[in-house]
């Protein structure tokens, strides 16, 4: 709500923006790569042994950057209104909140 | 002048404005909002009724009105029907009818998803209540295991009739339609303002609406997960809640609070705003601390997510646990006193109307605040172990939801009513509407508070003679008779004004918000020319250039329509053909029959690409004729 | 009075934030969505290990083959940007060629799937047979359930643009399925990780 408040408020309706795509084709293609060199890695790694419990935070950071990549790349937030992205992270902040409580409270 | 455009070249556009189907296909706002004002009154007779039935059994010890398994039925379906067909629709009704008036828009973001949210709605609930019609040849088929459907009394296993399915399904499809809801209102109020409409010139209501509306997109997908889990439970021998197999019943409890709690915030914000929005025009004050109110909502929707395991206190989850839930669930009082005091301080110092609307409002404050003075007491766990399962929460449910949402949405159909319908209900008969509903509530509901105190368990179906629980239980009864005759009243009031003729002025009751600037019933494109905001309450400043005692200004009426025309959204068959095809669909899976499953995918399906295909269709019309 | 009037630029009204209606709706639509996957996930997360006397991940999962599988999801996701970026572009014909593109590697992934859940079932793994069973089938049943509705979305899509491709009028819809397409990439970048990679690790 507060981001809401805060977003310049420009109440004077103006014409759809038609999104000018600042990346190129090539930029997404470059993310593609990104994306299989991560999952790469992913696949590789887990036959790695004697990492312990690092190998679990490794994964997570790793499928996190992915996560990201696709969102702000693919799905266009970086350029988009930053309303957008709020609404999306919201989300995503709220299903973080509630995965861990209630694995939390069931391992209670 | 009809349109020639056509669906997939088969299928013409309804042009239809007046009959039948053009309120089968509608997409205007308002009459989807009066449809839901019907479709929620008609469902909450039907709950009323449940409701009847089991005070009557209940009236003296070991009664035999009604069977325990029909008692069980009852109070299940007068919970889930009071819930989803009546309350939330209801408030639903305001939210539709006002939302795009109160912002200077035309209509909501997407008007044939609103229609559709409609017609699933109304199906929803007419397939949700042929259990009844079922329980005649299958017993059982009644849900009856509560409107939270515990598990694992809801696995085959302990229910094997059709009932849990009944409820499973039925929920799922109603919460399509509110989730469909909740993201128009969403964009409509962020995109569609008109211009000088900042959020914080917007009506309080308005405020409410959005916040309810991010409750529900957040809500409504964690009931929809536990629901597919229950039913594929039952209908496919998953393992979720069964414990043999390792899974936890408790599990379910989280996942239904989760929903549950925000839920309870969906019902009573819009009264909330309802309630904000009568109190200043009939003080003739501006609602006291306005930016509180909009902060205080937000975080009440905000917290909301972080309470919802005070409903599972007794169910021990532990010291740690318990203690975090009832520190928040204390916190969340803090914003709700804040506005309760703000209402009273938009009193003070008021020149106070004591209209109909107006006193089912101060009836709110009142009856809301014992109610959230009950859910306080609920929220410290040892006295939340003495309460739980006790008519202590059944008094607190109560009075929020009739004392607090109930008679907030009197208020607003007593306030809104010339604006919907061109006509005033009459205020001699509001008046003893209101006694009667008020005094008739408080006899039935407050003797809850000392029943729970007593010790009398919720969902009993009869108890013995001795425990000193009779007194209370007859003259909560006696209360329910008084309630019926206060709402039968108010149904002469509507039927009786509904046959008057449609005089009602624009602005009857000297009000503060854009809605009052158009007339009663506004035509179908709502303003001829979108106003333009200058501060919040832009009407009343409008009104009053010189202050609330200076001498009213003749409103300016609205110029007549600009130079190119108003394009208005077309109608459509599609939204209730979908609607059509969930609700057969539901058939087909509570008989797991593959025919009936097939045929309900096919109507959905052409539905679905009849709408994608039929694009935006509309028509413009020029402001000052009827379109 | 009522004129007759085609509408081909309904969507181009004016909004108070410069964000299309649409667009803006599809998005609180899919944060919505995180919240349904997340409840899902939970489910499995808290009955991990309850295998039964059935087969356990480790006896059924082939990392190597879900891994391709995830590789064909991802460059999915590439083949629908550029959908998007032609369609915004102009380039009408390549635009419906990358949708299809798109659609048709979709469906390889449900194909994957299909013969990973055939395979699991001949080995012992039903919805009933086992809490790992039942998590397993309903959370990634439930992403190719998104998956199948995607590549039906962007059939039509294809279709759609019969006459003439998919051009900058009709950017619009390529875009918002697209959202749809990466946000079931997302989601299973989170499953393919929380079921398949962690189950791996020694």
């Amino acid at each position: 709500m507060l981001t809401l408040a805060k977003i310049q408020d420009r109440t004077q309706p103006q014409a759809r923006v038609v999104t000018q795509s600042h990346p190129t084709a090539g930029t997404f293609v470059k993310v593609g790569a990104v994306l299989f060199v991560i999952t790469a890695i992913e696949f590789g790694i887990v036959s790695v042994t004697g990492l312990g419990a690092l190998i679990i935070a490794i994964l997570f950071l790793l499928s996190a950057a992915k996560f990201f990549l696709v969102v702000s790349y693919f799905m266009h937030l970086k350029w988009d209104s930053r309303l957008l992205a709020g609404v999306f992270v919201v989300g995503v902040l709220l299903a973080l909140l509630i995965t861990t409580a209630l694995k939390f409270v069931n391992l209670a | 002048m009809a349109t020639v455009t056509k669906t997939l070249g088969l299928l013409p556009r309804p042009t239809a404005q007046t009959g039948f189907w053009s309120w089968v296909t509608t997409v205007d706002h308002k009459r989807i909002g009066i449809m839901y004002l019907f479709a929620a009154l008609f469902f909450f007779l039907v709950g009323g009724l449940e409701a009847f039935f089991i005070r009557l059994q209940l009236m003296q010890p070991d009664l035999s009105v009604v069977k325990a398994s029909t008692f069980n039925a009852l109070f299940t379906m007068h919970a889930t029907t009071m819930i989803f067909m009546a309350v939330m629709p209801l408030l639903a009704a305001f939210m539709n009818f006002l939302l795009p008036l109160m912002i200077g828009a035309r209509d909501v973001a997407f008007p044939r998803l609103n229609a559709f949210s409609y017609w699933n709605y109304l199906l929803g609930g007419l397939f949700l209540n042929t259990s009844w019609i079922f329980a005649f040849v299958k017993p059982g088929s009644v849900p009856d295991s509560g409107w939270f459907g515990y598990a694992n009394l809801t696995s085959r296993q302990f229910s094997d009739g059709m009932g849990p399915d009944f409820w499973t399904l039925g929920l799922l499809m109603l919460g399509i339609g509110t989730l469909i809801s909740g993201f128009n209102f969403l964009v409509t109020i962020v995109n569609m303002r008109a211009p000088g409409m900042t959020l914080m010139r917007m009506p309080i209501f308005v405020w409410t609406t959005l916040v309810t509306s991010v409750l529900v997109i957040f809500a409504f997908p964690a009931i929809t997960v536990a629901l597919f889990m229950l039913m594929f439970d039952r209908t496919f021998a998953a393992n979720f809640f069964n414990v043999d197999s390792g899974g936890m019943v408790v599990f379910w409890q989280h996942l239904f609070w989760t929903f549950g709690h925000p839920e309870v915030y969906i019902l009573i914000l819009p009264a909330m705003g309802i309630v904000s929005e009568i109190l200043p025009t009939f003080a003739r004050k501006p609602l006291f601390g306005y930016s509180v109110m909009v902060f205080s909502s937000s975080l009440i929707g905000f917290m909301g997510f972080t309470v919802w395991s005070h409903h599972m206190f007794a169910v021990g989850m532990g010291p740690v646990v318990n203690t975090i839930f009832g520190l928040t669930t204390m916190a969340i009082a803090i914003p709700t006193g804040v506005k309760i005091f703000n209402w009273l301080a938009t009193m003070w110092g008021g020149r106070v109307r004591f209209t109909t609307p107006m006193l089912f409002a101060l009836g709110f404050i009142m009856c809301f605040t014992i109610g959230g003075l009950s859910g306080f007491m609920h929220a410290l766990p040892p006295s939340n172990t003495q309460q739980t399962d006790t008519y202590f929460i059944v008094a607190h449910i109560h009075y929020v939801l009739i004392g607090g949402s109930i008679f907030a949405i009197f208020g607003g159909i007593y306030y809104w009513f010339p604006k919907m319908f061109g006509r005033l209900l009459s205020e001699k008969l509001g008046k003893w509407n209101f006694w009667i509903t008020f005094i008739g509530f408080n006899t039935f509901a407050f003797p809850f508070h000392f029943l729970g105190l007593y010790g009398m368990p919720r969902r009993v179906y009869t108890y013995s003679a001795g425990y000193g629980w009779e007194f209370w239980n007859l003259v909560s009864t006696i209360g329910v008779f008084i309630l019926t005759a206060g709402i039968s009243l108010f149904l002469i009031n509507v039927i009786a004004t509904l046959r008057k003729p449609a005089n009602a002025p624009a602005d009857p009751w000297d009000a503060r918000t854009i809605e009052w600037t158009i007339p009663s019933p506004p035509p179908v494109y709502n303003f001829a020319v979108v106003p333009q905001i200058t501060a919040r309450d832009h009407f009343w400043y409008e009104k009053y250039p010189d202050g609330e005692h200076g001498k009213a200004k003749k409103a300016k009426v609205p110029a007549k329509g600009g130079d190119h025309g108003i394009h208005m959204p077309g109608q459509s068959y599609m939204p209730a053909l979908v609607a059509l095809g969930i609700f057969v669909l539901g058939y087909g899976g509570l008989f797991s029959s593959v025919l009936v499953a097939s045929s309900g995918f096919v109507l959905i399906l052409l539905g679905v690409y009849g709408w994608a295909f039929e694009g935006d269709g509309g028509t413009v019309i020029e402001a000052g004729g009827e379109g | 009075m009522a004129h007759e009037q085609p509408h081909a630029h309904a969507h181009t009204e004016a909004t108070n934030t410069g964000i299309d209606n649409r667009k803006l709706g599809f998005w609180l639509f899919l944060s919505s969505e995180t919240i349904f996957f997340a409840s899902l996930l939970v489910a499995y997360l808290i009955y991990h290990g309850q295998n039964g006397a059935g087969p356990t991940p480790k006896n059924l999962f082939n990392l190597p083959l879900t891994s391709v599988s995830t590789f064909v999801l991802l460059m999915s996701s590439l083949a629908m940007v550029l959908a998007v970026f032609t369609a915004q572009q102009g380039q009408a014909r390549q635009s419906r060629n990358w949708v299809l593109a798109t659609a048709l590697m979709g469906l390889l992934f449900l194909g994957f799937q299909a013969y990973e859940f055939n395979h699991f079932f001949h080995e012992g793994l039903s919805l009933s047979s086992s809490l790992f069973g039942t998590t397993f089938y309903v959370l990634t049943g439930f992403h190719g359930a998104h998956v199948a509705i995607g590549v039906l979305w962007l059939t039509s899509v294809w279709f759609y643009g019969r006459k003439g491709g998919l051009g900058v009028d009709k950017a619009g819809d390529v875009e918002v399925a697209g959202l749809y397409w990466h946000f079931v990439d997302v989601v299973w970048i989170v499953l393919f990780t929380v079921i398949y990679l962690l189950e791996a690790v020694q």
